[in-house]
């Protein structure tokens, strides 16, 4: 597709908004743009430069360019002056927050801000469609699987060599990267997201409340499934009286406070830096505008962090494909296709989960169990067909208002609020396998290491962002933090194909259930609409 | 964009029509201020309008916080373009649209 760059400067005033709204507009119509994000897009760029205009007058100018970058076209807006994000809106107009956040949260492209050189620049990139990541890694399986049987007609010690000098390596190298963005990665989400609930104005008192019952659910959840395992398998085989399990929780929570600063970071405890997260947010939450600096470097820590994991996560197909092969060369093999065990406890836990969900959303709405499953259906066959939330999300939030009745206000607050942070499903995955794990290396289980598991499998899966190559830094924290021997991992991130299919289902379902819920105590749900047939 | 203003007593009514773009809302939101002044009753009649850019919704935003406290605001005879532009942008819910 041919795009023809553009740089222009215009005045900062209300003829001008308009040209560029309109330029912008046939922009998008020729990327292809679904009509929504057209709409949502052209009123982010629109609100943007009426808040500049705003904030610098009509005396301001802005240059508006249209271009490519690496093959991804953009737009950028730049305006110099003082340092003022137009994306960080101020003054609440309601519970919710600002109306126009709900443009950015709901719009499949994102805006962002960056401040250059005396400059206000807001850019807005738009991806090219490319394969779902989950045919990647299903083809990069199926050519691992497609190479081992090199193993047939090469000899023994060319296999030898081939998995000591260069998979083992590669391995190494792929989890040392890994390792170094999976901390950072903890930290910016947990303190991005808790500085985000303390600013009123991103997500006002219901989107507070809202969190806290997201976070409780994924730690019930959690639990119940740890409960399950320990009531119907024989797994604990380390017995403590109720002073050890006692002890053992205290001794947890003072493990919880790292030596220094540093300490936590250079040992891999992801419990210590979920504390130092909270910590240093609250602080700077409590601080105010005299910590305003660090709020934004820890705002714009988060964007770089996650940027750099989506980049490191482009290799993911080749580091399965690594992993798979070291896998059948070394003859682990046997341990993955033992992995049913887990798959098969965790589905059964889900689906029990999923009923006592159901019947407490049907009994407390009184609506019919069966109504409600089959309105909810069509949102977990998306998820489960394609394993990919972003997928199954518009499903999600149009079954959310024009079947269960509940506000779009709410729908449009909640389900990307949700959708981030509220997943039951994945904690449920975490404390499955990693129970599984420690059993199958014969590690000592006992009652103590299960509430620390379930409290560690919930931090992770609360504070992990979904973005690609998540999933992989929360295995190796879970693992290293719960002393599962690292080469579980290995399995984990195979094994974790087939699982994201169920997980992203079932999470998009819980999400669902949760937001009846909350839309009802919010008065934001229509009966008449959830119970009809 | 054309803007007809009606008073009568305590009811007024806007009719909008054509494209209510961010050089046009100053004129929609001039009308709003002069006809919510003594209204109980606002009513947007919006049967002409085909497009609302971000200033006019938040022209709309503006009216309903006052009429909030005054009376009543009512949005009629929206258009499909338009109407679907209040549906996304949650405005459908913050407005009385009839």
């Amino acid at each position: 597709m041919k795009i023809t760059s553009v740089k222009k400067d215009y005045g900062l005033n209300a003829a001008a908004v308009d040209e560029v709204s309109e330029d912008f507009q046939a922009f998008l119509i020729q990327l292809g743009a679904k009509k929504k994000n057209i709409i949502l897009s052209r009123l982010t760029v629109e609100e943007v430069l009426l808040d500049f205009i705003d904030r610098f007058g009509e005396d301001g100018k802005f240059t508006y360019t249209k271009s490519k970058f690496l093959g991804k076209p953009y737009i950028s807006l730049r305006v110099e002056g003082e340092q003022f994000n137009p994306l960080e809106k101020g003054n609440a107009d309601d519970a919710f927050g600002n109306w126009s956040n709900s443009l950015i949260s709901n719009c499949d492209y994102t805006p962002s801000y960056s401040y250059e050189r005396g400059a206000n620049v807001v850019t807005m990139s738009f991806a090219k469609k490319t394969l779902n990541p989950i045919f990647k890694l299903i083809i990069a399986i199926a050519a691992a699987v497609l190479v081992s049987l090199l193993k047939l007609v090469v000899p023994e010690d060319v296999i030898s060599f081939i998995m000591a000098d260069v998979l083992d390596p590669l391995y190494n190298a792929f989890l040392g990267i890994m390792a170094t963005v999976e901390l950072p990665l903890v930290f910016f989400s947990v303190a991005c997201g808790i500085l985000g609930i303390g600013n009123n104005s991103v997500f006002g008192k219901i989107g507070r409340k809202m969190i806290i019952r997201f976070s409780a659910i994924v730690f019930a959840a959690t639990a119940f499934a740890a409960a399950v395992i320990v009531l119907l398998f024989n797994i604990v085989n380390s017995a403590e009286d109720a002073g050890f399990v006692l002890k053992g929780g205290l001794k947890m929570l003072l493990e919880i406070i790292p030596k220094n600063l540093a300490d936590p970071f250079s040992s891999g405890n992801a419990m210590q830096i979920v504390l130092m997260a909270i910590v240093i947010s609250i602080s700077v939450i409590i601080l105010g505008e005299k910590a305003g600096t660090i709020s934004n470097l820890i705002n714009e820590g988060n964007r770089l962090i996650v940027d750099i994991t989506k980049n490191i996560c482009y290799l993911m197909p080749f580091f399965v494909f690594v992993v798979i092969l070291n896998l059948i060369w070394s003859s682990k093999i046997r341990l993955f296709l033992k992995m049913w065990v887990p798959i098969a406890v965790y589905i059964t836990i889900l689906i029990l989960f999923y009923a006592l969900s159901v019947l407490r959303v049907s009994f407390r709405q009184k609506v019919n169990v069966f109504v409600l499953m089959k309105k909810m259906l069509q949102t977990f066959l998306i998820g489960l067909g394609t394993a990919s939330s972003t997928a199954a999300n518009g499903e999600c939030s149009e079954s959310l208002n024009k079947q269960m009745g509940v506000k779009k206000r709410f729908v449009d607050f909640g389900q990307p609020t949700g959708s981030v942070i509220f997943m039951p499903s994945t904690a449920i995955g975490f404390v499955v396998c990693a129970i599984y794990m420690a059993y199958y290396y014969e590690m000592k289980i006992s009652l103590s290491w299960i509430i620390i598991s379930v409290f560690v499998c919930s931090f992770v899966a609360i504070a992990t962002p979904p973005v690609p190559g998540g999933a992989i830094a929360a295995y190796s924290l879970i693992f290293t933090q719960l002393n599962i021997p690292a080469a579980g991992v290995a399995i984990m991130i195979s094994l974790d194909v087939i699982l994201d299919f169920i997980s992203t289902a079932f999470d998009g379902s819980f999400l669902q259930l949760e937001l009846i819920m909350q839309a009802d105590s919010n008065n934001m749900l229509n009966h008449k609409i959830l119970r009809k047939k | 964009m054309t803007i007809t203003k009606n008073i009568e007593g305590s009811k007024s009514t806007i009719v909008l029509g054509g494209r209510l773009d961010t050089v046009t809302a100053p004129e929609f939101e001039a009308a709003v201020m002069e006809c919510s002044e003594n209204a109980e009753e606002l009513v947007i009649d919006l049967k002409d309008l085909d497009y609302t850019s971000s200033a006019g919704l938040r022209v709309f935003l503006k009216a309903q916080k006052i009429m909030m406290k005054k009376g009543s605001l009512k949005v009629v005879n929206v258009k499909e373009e338009v109407m679907e532009i209040f549906e996304i942008t949650g405005f459908s819910e913050m407005l009385d649209i009839e």
